[in-house]
């Protein structure tokens, strides 16, 4: 089934915060790990994720470096700053608050 | 993978970073490792090298929607110039605004120097008068003068009929000759008085010979009146002289006879047309006016000498009534008839001072050699039918001669051939004789700024309704896609773009236009060229927007890759834009050269299909543009690709349009009014110091006069 973009959107930031919260990650492995980890239901495109990811640098909610990997490649990788880990946390409340009240409205609906 | 692909791909992304060199490398280099881990990703799974490389650089999407999104998301991490610029370009818009505020809304001049735009020397509105007729933009332009002036100039205007506007002086000035000629003769002008006036006629004609007892002028009205109702001319090819008359109502013929006998027994003939005129170019002012004048005369006056027509027509009825007698063998009427013509012509010669009568004076004497020697040639008067046809045509072809002579270094020798009245009027001011040729060519460019005026407002309302027009688009653009459209921080690159199609464009384009009257071989007197001028405007404006909008149209085709949905226009696009500038080449060719430049014919010769081609093209040219811009509204509405196209040239073109309008408004427009303050300062020098006539006019006047009456002298007396 393919998401709603509009609601993908929205969730983007928090993904983003949420897996750099575990390790650095690049652009491009950020989306395969997103693909593989929601078995390609979230789809992201390379055109959603770079916009949304300079954004939060711009907010200063992540910071990014230039490392080399085992392969020699030079990569800008991204970390959460203790902004971004804050936000990090009001976002999860604020889904979960979020999701909650869907799922209660949906099964009210039912009822 | 083709290296040079990528770059390019990478470089239409990132444009929108320009400004931050650094930045932008940067991104760049992230995003061209992006495409790496992906491309190789790709081929481990099996894809082909070429297959590799589309899907990776498919993922990105539509490339202008991403470069957008990537601007806005880096604005505030841009360095502090790429905020200058975005700051600059947001100016653009309030800036616009006041422009457009102040150039339709005289009323708020809050800028000074800025309201000369719409308004002339006299806070006349130019504008509105591009659409309004000759006669509006007479009353409106009426507002400058006395009741008195207008009185004179106009008439009364309360008054819907030109005739009876015409009276209302007549009633003020009971005794004034030349305001009642002027009635009477445009009475009888007017062929609706034929059949419903006969009364108003008869009563003007009698109150004008009460008034003026000595002059002919009343008598020949009243004459060509009678003879237009009592008889019909038509075209005969078994006469010699090619006409033959049909009397309807006899007496009413006999009665014009008697007046015409009558008229040249009077002590002169003068109808005040010059007088009355000169009177009014007094009012009216300098050559500054002249399009005032030529209004002026065109609508009030229809011609300074406006009896000329009729007096040519009177002698017509009578030979050719007395060439029909003579193959009657009526003698006694014949001579009757005939008589009178030397009176007459030498009437009309000596009491017209303008070279509109002289003229008429001398085709009198055309038509009494082809006339009267065959009148006389029917009463067995031979001798005197040879002498009379050698005199007459000798002195005809004499003044024809000497008109084309003179006329011929003549600043303004085609309106002259057509309408010799205005040359009459106006030639004082176009002089060779008293006047420099630098202070010819001043007067010239004080009317070519007169004209360049109402040029400007039509290219800035043209530029306005683009800007509208891309708004509308950009806002569309950004419902769609939640982009910035049209205030994203622009590249230098770009701002190097607008200063040069917003400024150095626009600059070029008004001293081309200010010196129009140099660069394209127009003639002194504009009256002639007038036309030919707005053509060259109008090709001119075409090309300047024609180039702004293909160089932008190329600067976004560029950014549009192979996989963008627009791909497939590339090549159209391609195409479009050589032959578009194939037709700048044109256009450019027939702004600056007229067409006889290169046929060496006379401009008359094209004037006409000109005229019939050009309304034809613009009417064409107008649906034409109107089914394009439905076709992209509809398009615009339906397709997104299309609306992100849009909306990203709209980006672009605001902004050089907007700088493109303040540009003209706020500076070219009061450079033009600086320069024609100036102009009209010498001019008024020039003219202040000078008399009315024209010693050019004076001699053809007086060589006429001395031609027609010594060729008369000559003639053998009628018995």
């Amino acid at each position: 089934m393919k998401i709603d973009s509009d609601l993908m959107r929205g969730v983007t930031p928090s993904v983003i915060l949420n897996l750099l919260k575990a390790r650095k990650m690049y652009g491009y492995e950020m989306i395969k790990v997103v693909n593989e980890r929601t078995n390609n239901v979230f789809q992201w495109k390379e055109g959603s994720l770079y916009p949304c990811l300079h954004k939060l640098e711009s907010s200063k909610l992540i910071q990014s470096e230039w490392l080399t990997a085992a392969n020699g490649k030079r990569r800008k990788y991204y970390s959460l700053t203790s902004n971004g880990l804050e936000v990090l946390d009001a976002k999860k409340a604020e889904l979960n608050l979020f999701l909650h009240s869907v799922n209660t409205l949906f099964e009210n609906a039912l009822i | 993978m083709v290296k040079v692909d990528l770059d390019r791909f990478l470089d239409q992304l990132t444009a929108g970073l320009k400004a931050d060199r650094e930045l932008r490398m940067e991104v760049r280099q992230e995003l061209a490792t992006h495409i790496m881990d992906r491309y190789e990703d790709n081929l481990r799974m099996g894809l082909s090298d070429a297959e590799s490389y589309e899907q990776a650089i498919k993922a990105f999407g539509n490339i202008l929607e991403l470069s957008d999104q990537l601007t806005e998301a880096n604005m505030e991490r841009m360095s502090s110039k790429s905020k200058f610029y975005r700051t600059c370009t947001a100016l653009l818009i309030p800036a616009l605004v006041i422009c457009a505020f102040v150039m339709y809304f005289p009323g708020a001049n809050i800028i000074k120097g800025m309201a000369c735009v719409i308004k002339d020397k006299h806070g006349e509105q130019i504008f509105f008068d591009i659409f309004s007729d000759l006669e509006q933009a007479d009353r409106s332009d009426s507002s400058r003068f006395t009741a008195a002036q207008r009185l004179i100039l106009y008439g009364d205007l309360s008054h819907k009929n030109k005739s009876d506007r015409l009276k209302a002086v007549c009633d003020e000035f009971p005794q004034n000759k030349a305001f009642h000629a002027e009635y009477t003769g445009f009475l009888v002008s007017e062929t609706d008085h034929y059949d419903k006036n006969n009364k108003e006629i008869r009563n003007a004609v009698k109150v004008g010979k009460e008034i003026d007892p000595n002059n002919a002028l009343y008598n020949y009205i009243l004459a060509n009146y009678l003879f237009s109702r009592s008889c019909n001319m038509e075209y005969s090819a078994k006469t010699v002289i090619g006409t033959r008359l049909k009397i309807t109502n006899r007496t009413a013929f006999d009665q014009a006879l008697e007046e015409y006998h009558k008229g040249t027994q009077k002590k002169f003939y003068r109808n005040y047309a010059k007088e009355l005129t000169l009177k009014r170019m007094q009012i009216f002012g300098k050559s500054y006016h002249f399009l005032d004048n030529l209004y002026f005369l065109v609508q009030n006056a229809k011609e300074p000498d406006p009896h000329v027509n009729y007096m040519c027509h009177i002698p017509v009825f009578v030979w050719t009534y007395a060439y029909q007698q003579a193959e009657a063998g009526n003698k006694v009427n014949v001579l009757k008839a005939v008589a009178p013509y030397k009176s007459y012509i030498n009437q009309l010669s000596s009491g017209t001072n303008t070279l509109a009568g002289q003229s008429s004076a001398a085709r009198l004497c055309a038509d009494g050699a082809r006339f009267i020697p065959e009148i006389y040639k029917r009463t067995g008067l031979k001798k005197q039918a040879a002498e009379v046809q050698n005199i007459l045509s000798n002195t005809a072809q004499k003044i024809r001669t000497a008109i084309k002579k003179e006329l011929k270094e003549s600043s303004s020798q085609s309106i002259r051939s057509y309408m010799p009245w205005v040359t009459s009027v106006f030639c004082h001011y176009y002089s060779w004789d008293k006047f420099s040729r630098q202070q010819l060519l001043n007067g010239m460019a004080i009317e070519y700024i007169f004209a360049a005026k109402y040029w400007v407002v039509v290219m800035n309302t043209v530029l306005l309704m683009m800007i509208i027009g891309y708004i509308a688009a950009a806002f569309h653009y950004h419902r769609i896609t939640g982009q910035k459209a049209v205030l994203l921080a622009p590249s230098a690159r770009f701002i190097g773009k607008m200063l040069f199609f917003g400024v150095f464009i626009p600059v070029v384009t008004f001293f081309l236009v200010s010196n129009i009257h140099f660069l394209s071989g127009q003639n002194i007197n504009i009256a002639c060229n007038y036309p030919k001028f707005i053509l060259q405007c109008l090709l001119l404006l075409a090309v300047i927007l024609c180039i702004i909008s293909t160089m932008i149209r190329n600067h976004i085709s560029k950014r549009c890759t192979e996989l963008d949905i627009r791909a497939a226009n590339n090549d159209k696009t391609t195409l479009f834009l050589k032959f578009k500038y194939a037709f700048f080449i044109v256009l450019t060719t027939m702004a600056y050269f007229p067409l006889e430049f290169f046929t060496g014919n006379d401009i008359e010769v094209y004037k006409t299909a000109a005229w019939q081609l050009g309304v034809t093209g613009v009417i064409f040219i107008f649906l034409f543009a109107l089914a394009a811009a439905v076709r992209s509204v509809i398009k615009l509405r339906k397709d997104k690709a299309a609306a992100i196209y849009y909306g990203s040239y709209a980006k672009t073109m605001v902004p050089v349009l907007a700088l493109a309008v303040i540009v003209i408004t706020a500076v070219i427009i009061p450079a033009i009014d600086l320069r024609e303050q100036l102009l009209v300062k010498q001019d008024e020098a020039v003219y202040s110091s000078e008399g009315y006539y024209f010693p050019g006019e004076l001699k053809l006047i007086n060589f006429m006069k001395e031609a027609i009456s010594s060729g008369l002298n000559k003639l053998p007396p009628v018995r």
